[in-house]
């Protein structure tokens, strides 16, 4: 009953306290009141023990001020783990035949640009061959990555590798593994404390000169001894099998049948605004001037603008100076003509 | 002066003069093409008799030889988080102002960008050194421009053979690398490995570290400074000392 009339328990160490709330204030409605005597002995109650203990930085918070002046001070303070903003958990890594999905439907405005890389690089292309296919995509700046950035995404997502790097970890040979003496355990434990502090000190400066030999392995020295770097191959790019699955399986066609069959309401829509497009090059204003009062439109279905975003990502409108249709949105339209 | 020809000494001034000015051009701003492409051209020096200089000339090599493709884009990550402070904790980061690190706060724009200040303008290098760049003028790769300027200066003075006017400016730069460089350079080069991430930054901060020690040991023995408290190293570890102490009670 107590609950029913919202006297809910806030925290374990009030729960008696406002069980009993809730008995006096049920007693107030069916017996027309409470005595002086049990709402006085209400009053006199003795604050009940907190219970309730302020997160820490080890629950992620790194400051959570408990004083009203000490959080009007500092405002905000203490909510969230301010902590984990700044050391962000990583999800764990997607497999190829799903990061790369997963990255296309991400960047949905750059898929063209992410299939030319991928179609570039099917057979194997250096870095100024696949800059120099991109290059006609950034000419009206519809791209805000680097093609170095493109391609980093690519890597990551498992659909493209450098072939020069994947060439030298396949050829890496594998480090011969030392065997240790079978009494070294013993002999670290008889060792003298001194001892051993000399032994880890050499190992790690061991460790040390081997990792820097390592790093400087192959290096090229002048006459003088000097360090020089000599011009490498910057290697070629390469599709992966679930890169090239992934480019095959792309068919715009079918994207737009399916982005047609999802729109119902609006499915006429697609092919007039590729048909006004194709009359002359719009503009967006032009384009919702010219649809502003077409019943299929409005809040309550979607805006002229959302159809045109979802021609340009499935490539059948491309941003020229203004909206134009593509080779592929021409002959759908014909295609549609023709029925 | 006396037992060194001065054409070797001339020489010697244009090396110091380009070894400023390559260390300016790191710190003053982020790297571009242009920078690691003269980076990647040059011929770095091993068995200079300095294991600091040998050490970080190798790193500055291996990280170079093989860039990665994003290598300006990743310099420049790096060169906000280290000298900018984006991205840190609280924002900290090795800021390469002197005032920073001989203010009793910490704070720019102090003492002792007022005090270098008024040597550049007695020096008519104000606008010189301020043009392009746009900071304070206690900045690390200000000051180091000044020196740079300043050993150009000797070598067309030593070429000139004007050798009181090159004993002047030699003077000028010791006395500059004590009071203005060597104060605070060498717990800034100290930092800046506990903010970079890559090994660019902390190879040339050591870099700039051992060239300092060098270079101050230099002018003391062409300059025949004699007093104990202008030697560099001492003279730096008690004003360092002194620095520390500010800061740390600062933060306390």
């Amino acid at each position: 009953m107590a609950e029913e009339m919202g006297f809910a328990a806030a925290h374990d160490g009030a729960e008696a306290q406002q069980q009993e709330l809730g008995r006096l204030a049920l007693k107030s409605f069916t017996e027309g009141g409470i005595s002086p005597e049990e709402a006085q002995a209400v009053l006199n109650a003795p604050e009940p023990p907190r219970t309730w203990t302020p997160p820490t930085a080890q629950d992620g918070f790194d400051y959570c001020p408990d004083e009203l002046e000490d959080r009007m001070i500092n405002p905000g303070s203490g909510v969230g783990a301010y902590a984990a903003l700044l050391q962000p958990t990583e999800a764990a890594p997607l497999p190829p035949h799903e990061a790369i999905p997963a990255l296309f439907a991400k960047m949905k405005p750059y898929r063209q640009f992410l299939a030319t890389i991928l179609e570039t690089c099917r057979e194997g292309s250096e870095t100024p061959t696949v800059d120099a296919a991109l290059e006609p995509c950034y000419e009206f700046c519809s791209c805000v990555y680097s093609p170095i950035a493109l391609r980093k995404m690519l890597v990551n997502a498992g659909a493209l590798v450098n072939v020069l790097e994947w060439e030298d970890e396949a050829a890496a040979p594998e480090e011969p593994q030392l065997e240790t003496a079978p009494d070294e355990d013993d002999f670290l434990e008889d060792a003298d404390e001194f001892l051993e502090e000399e032994l880890q000190q050499l190992e790690q400066e061991a460790a040390e000169a081997a990792e820097e030999e390592e790093l400087l392995s192959g290096s090229v020295y002048d006459q003088e001894g000097y360090l020089v770097i000599e011009d490498e191959a910057e290697g070629a790019w390469l599709t992966t099998d679930e890169g090239l699955a992934y480019l095959d399986s792309i068919d715009p066609r079918k994207e737009f049948r399916a982005a047609v069959a999802q729109h119902p309401e609006i499915d006429d829509a697609f092919y007039d605004i590729i048909a006004y497009c194709a009359e002359e090059p719009r503009n967006i204003t032009a384009i919702v001037q010219h649809y502003a009062d077409d019943p299929r439109f409005g809040p309550s279905t979607y805006y002229p603008s959302y159809v045109v975003d979802r021609l340009e990502q499935i490539g059948a409108l491309a941003w020229r100076k203004n909206w134009t249709p593509t080779e592929m949105g021409l002959e759908i339209l014909a295609e549609r003509q023709a029925q | 002066m006396e037992n060194i020809a001065l054409e070797e000494l001339a020489q010697l001034m244009g090396t110091r003069a380009h070894m400023y000015n390559m260390l300016s051009r790191a710190f003053v701003a982020e790297a571009d093409d242009e920078f690691i492409r003269q980076l990647r051209s040059m011929h770095f020096p091993q068995g200079t008799g300095s294991a600091a200089t040998d050490s970080a000339y190798r790193q500055l090599y291996a990280y170079l030889r093989r860039p990665a493709e994003s290598i300006i884009d990743d310099l420049a990550v790096d060169y906000a988080r280290t000298f900018l402070g984006v991205g840190t904790m609280e924002s900290r980061a090795a800021f390469p102002f002197e005032s920073v690190y001989t203010s009793e706060k910490g704070l720019l724009m102090q003492e002792a960008r007022d005090e270098v200040l008024a040597i550049y303008r007695a020096e008519g290098l104000e606008q010189t050194l301020n043009n392009p760049y746009n900071e304070g003028e206690d900045h690390l790769a200000l000051e180091l421009l000044f020196l740079c300027a300043l050993a150009k200066r000797s070598q067309e003075a030593l070429e000139a053979g004007d050798e009181a006017a090159a004993e002047a400016c030699l003077l000028t730069q010791g006395n500059f690398m004590h009071d203005h460089v060597l104060n605070w350079a060498l717990e800034w080069a100290a930092d800046v490995p506990k903010y970079a991430q890559l090994p660019f930054y902390p190879a040339f901060a050591q870099l700039t570290e051992a060239f300092l020690r060098e270079d101050a040991a230099l002018l003391r023995e062409l300059v025949g400074a004699e007093e104990d408290d202008r030697a560099a190293d001492d003279g730096a570890d008690t004003t360092n000392e002194a620095a520390q102490e500010t800061r740390h009670a600062k933060e306390a």
